[in-house]
């Protein structure tokens, strides 16, 4: 009775906000007003002022953010979605929080950190302009690549590159909470140049018994093609790191890394279900040869023939098409569009979909036959 | 390998056809058709490649004047008890509802703003303040009357299906009235626009059923009942015992929209000099040629800025039918330009002042109310 009445308040409540409004939420309209009043002022998302910027490393940099009081915080290992105006144009990305959460609870602010992507739109503008006093929008922080709560026997981190930062937020926490649990990291980068957090990481191993670290740089310099005898993850670096017994371990970096630092960890009898992972961006896209697909997008009427198909946000695109879109991976359900008819596959989790009528994210969906979608 | 097909634009096969336009005398060689596609393709681009922040701030502002001036309407409406502020609100109002249809809405629902990727500013998304509803506008304005232009027969936008606009249309004795219709049509312009996709004088001659309507009439009571709430019912009920003095001043704000409205729209396609086109002259049409006909097809407004916000920029119509998707604050910059492109080809370039072009458009009804003497 209950659930009947307020799912009529709710009906109620859009259908008047839609007369009103002309839009189903009444914040939609007053947006721009608020905007106008005040950058940081809005009825739809939490925004947030950069505070600070740091250069961490050549191409890295550390933003420091102060968001509205609406922010209702995260736990160690967690992403935000950041959204922001490139000469016009809003672009969102996903990117894990660095700093602790005892950051936040003292002075109400939190970082990202950033390594700029070779022709990246977005990394790019950001290290080129995103400085102190600008005001981006931020999404409430999400991801289970967190600590478990209930915490037993020690912790095992593996970190390549940028994948660092999420285990860096976890491993400032647990330093300031004395570290209530021990922790081994393993940490690769291309050189010792490129080691973000290098020296912080040094700083908490030495401060912290509990915490052991082991940086391990691919090649001398950037500049030189000369290997280190160490070179990438091998089954050694595993053994050293299970030595420590870990209950679970963390493991963030490249898809290709993740998939060999798996495998190792399996041969060395690791049970692969207590490993966490935080992917960046989709995996590799496995082109099946095939039979031609058209992609009916039947609002605009345009339709795209290929027998390759990417992804159906890139397939819009190339056809012309600006569809609404966020993170570009599946997180954010921006890009959600009504498939009509046709299977496509999950390019995250390889499923194939039914061939009814059901909402899709056109970013992680590829087609496998004939597709009509409402776009 | 991806390729995209639109409709009219790159299906078309160049064929060598000629066009029998009103004048006779403006027909081009194929090779000129070809030089006048690349000519406006590249103005297109240019403009394109230069689209940033300084158009969405010109939207933002334009959408919180609109903002503005609604909640002054409806407070003034409200809260007026002599008729010099009722008659401020109300023109308040009008305007916020002109700005609503016109400069924001109508522009907004061609996807001139898509390329933002705000959703607020999406044509998928956008809602506008009349009976119409996004979905039926879309289709019959975006689609119909922005590919068939002036086309008789397929654009049935021309003449609205009540006006006899050419010879084209065969005479009626209930023709002679059509100065009534076209009044009738102008006051209730808002549900003229609704109704326009129940395609009326097709259900008349059988080519479709009710039944077959079932969809859009579902959309129409549902878009046209949240106009009445709002409008009718939620305004004036909360002014209380005031009850009809508010009802009375959305109405005459709702009728000022619709006169001024339809005036524009009228002046857009059935002046003197715009021409008709038949089935025939547009079959295997080139972009080239579409162009020309849209060209040929649509009358400009001379004016101050302030005409051009009011009329939507519908006061480059010509620009608009060229470039439907380009943001209409870029007209004004491309006007000169695409009038010198007329000038090469020896193209008419028919513009006005707004009350000689909505005389030529009377003087049309008029005189098509009458039978066409035999030549």
């Amino acid at each position: 009775m209950h659930s009947t009445t307020s799912k009529f308040l709710k009906q109620a409540r859009t259908w008047i906000n839609s007369s009103l409004f002309n839009t189903n939420r009444a914040g939609e309209y007053f947006e721009y007003l608020l905007e106008g009043v005040d950058p940081m002022w809005s009825a739809l998302e939490c925004k947030a002022k950069v505070v600070g910027v740091k250069q961490e490393t050549a191409d890295t940099k550390t933003w420091t953010l102060q968001p509205t009081d609406d922010w209702q915080g995260f736990r160690a290992g967690q992403h935000i979605h950041i959204t922001l105006s490139i000469n016009g144009v809003l672009s969102t990305r996903t990117f894990t929080i660095s700093s602790s959460p005892y950051q936040w609870r003292t002075d109400g602010t939190l970082s990202i950190t950033v390594k700029k992507v070779p022709n990246g739109k977005v990394t790019g503008w950001m290290h080129e302009h995103l400085g102190t006093n600008d005001v981006i929008s931020i999404s409430q922080a999400a991801g289970d690549f967190v600590l478990e709560q209930e915490m037993d026997g020690s912790v095992g981190y593996i970190a390549a590159g940028s994948g660092i930062t999420p285990i860096m937020s976890q491993l400032r926490w647990l330093s300031a909470n004395q570290m209530p649990v021990p922790a081994k990291l393993l940490y690769f980068a291309n050189t010792r140049q490129d080691f973000i957090f290098g020296s912080e990481i040094l700083a908490l191993t030495q401060t912290n018994q509990r915490l052991s670290s082991h940086l391990i740089a691919s090649y001398d310099d950037s500049e030189s093609q000369h290997k280190l005898p160490q070179a990438p993850i091998c089954a050694e670096h595993i053994a050293a790191l299970l030595e420590s017994q870990p209950r679970s371990i963390y493991l963030c970096g490249p898809h290709p890394f993740r998939e060999i630092a798996k495998s190792l960890l399996q041969e060395a009898g690791f049970d692969l279900s207590r490993v966490h992972e935080e992917a960046f961006g989709l995996p590799p896209l496995k082109v099946e040869a095939g039979a031609p697909v058209t992609v009916r997008f039947t609002d605009s009427a345009t339709e795209a023939t290929t027998d390759q198909p990417a992804t159906l946000l890139d397939m819009a695109e190339n056809a012309g098409l600006s569809p609404t879109a966020g993170c570009r991976m599946g997180i954010c359900y921006t890009c959600k569009c009504k498939k009509k008819s046709g299977q496509v596959r999950n390019v995250v989790t390889g499923e194939l979909s039914g061939n009814a009528e059901e909402d899709i994210r056109i970013c992680i969906s590829t087609p496998v036959s004939n597709v009509d979608i409402e776009l | 390998m991806t390729t995209a097909t639109q409709p009219n634009v790159e299906q078309l096969r160049p064929e060598n056809i000629s066009f029998n336009t009103a004048q006779g005398n403006q027909r081009l060689t194929q090779e000129q058709f070809a030089s006048l596609q690349k000519d406006f393709d590249d103005l297109r681009a240019e403009i394109v490649a230069d689209l940033g922040q300084s158009d969405v701030d010109y939207m933002k502002n334009i959408i919180r004047v609109q903002r503005y001036l609604e909640i002054a309407g409806r407070t003034l409406i409200h809260f007026s008890f002599t008729p010099v502020p009722f008659m401020l609100g109300v023109a308040a109002l009008s305007v916020s509802k002109i700005m609503d249809n016109m400069e924001i809405g109508h522009n907004v629902m061609h996807g001139q703003f898509d390329w933002t990727n705000d959703p607020k500013l999406h044509s998928r998304n956008f809602e506008w303040d009349t009976a119409c509803d996004a979905g039926s506008w879309k289709r019959t304005h975006n689609y119909e009357h922005h590919t068939f232009t002036n086309i008789i027969g397929k654009d049935r936008d021309y003449g609205y299906a009540v006006l006899r606009l050419s010879d084209d249309t065969p005479w009626h004795p209930l023709r002679s009235l059509q100065m009534v219709y076209f009044a009738a049509l102008s006051i209730f312009f808002q549900w003229g626009v609704a109704l326009h996709e129940l395609e009326s004088e097709r259900l008349r001659d059988g080519t479709f059923d009710l039944e077959e309507k079932k969809p859009y009439l579902k959309g129409l009571f549902r878009k046209g009942a949240k106009q009445i709430f709002k409008d009718y019912i939620f305004f004036p009920a909360l002014a209380g015992p005031f009850f009809w003095k508010v009802m009375l001043g959305n109405a005459l704000a709702n009728l000022g929209r619709n006169l001024w409205a339809s005036a524009i729209i009228f002046c857009g396609h059935f002046t003197e000099q715009a021409q008709a086109f038949t089935e025939e002259q547009c079959e295997n049409e080139t972009k080239g040629e579409w162009y020309y006909r849209q060209l040929l097809g649509s009358s400009n407004l001379e004016g101050g800025k302030l005409l051009h916000i009011m009329s939507g920029h519908l006061s480059y119509q010509i620009e608009h039918h060229l470039f439907p998707d380009i943001p209409a604050n870029r007209y004004e910059e491309m006007g000169p330009k695409v009038q010198a492109i007329c000038e090469k080809y020896g193209l008419p370039y028919n513009t006005g002042p707004f009350w000689k072009q909505y005389g030529t458009v009377l003087q049309r009804v008029w005189k098509y109310s009458f039978p066409t003497k035999a030549k």
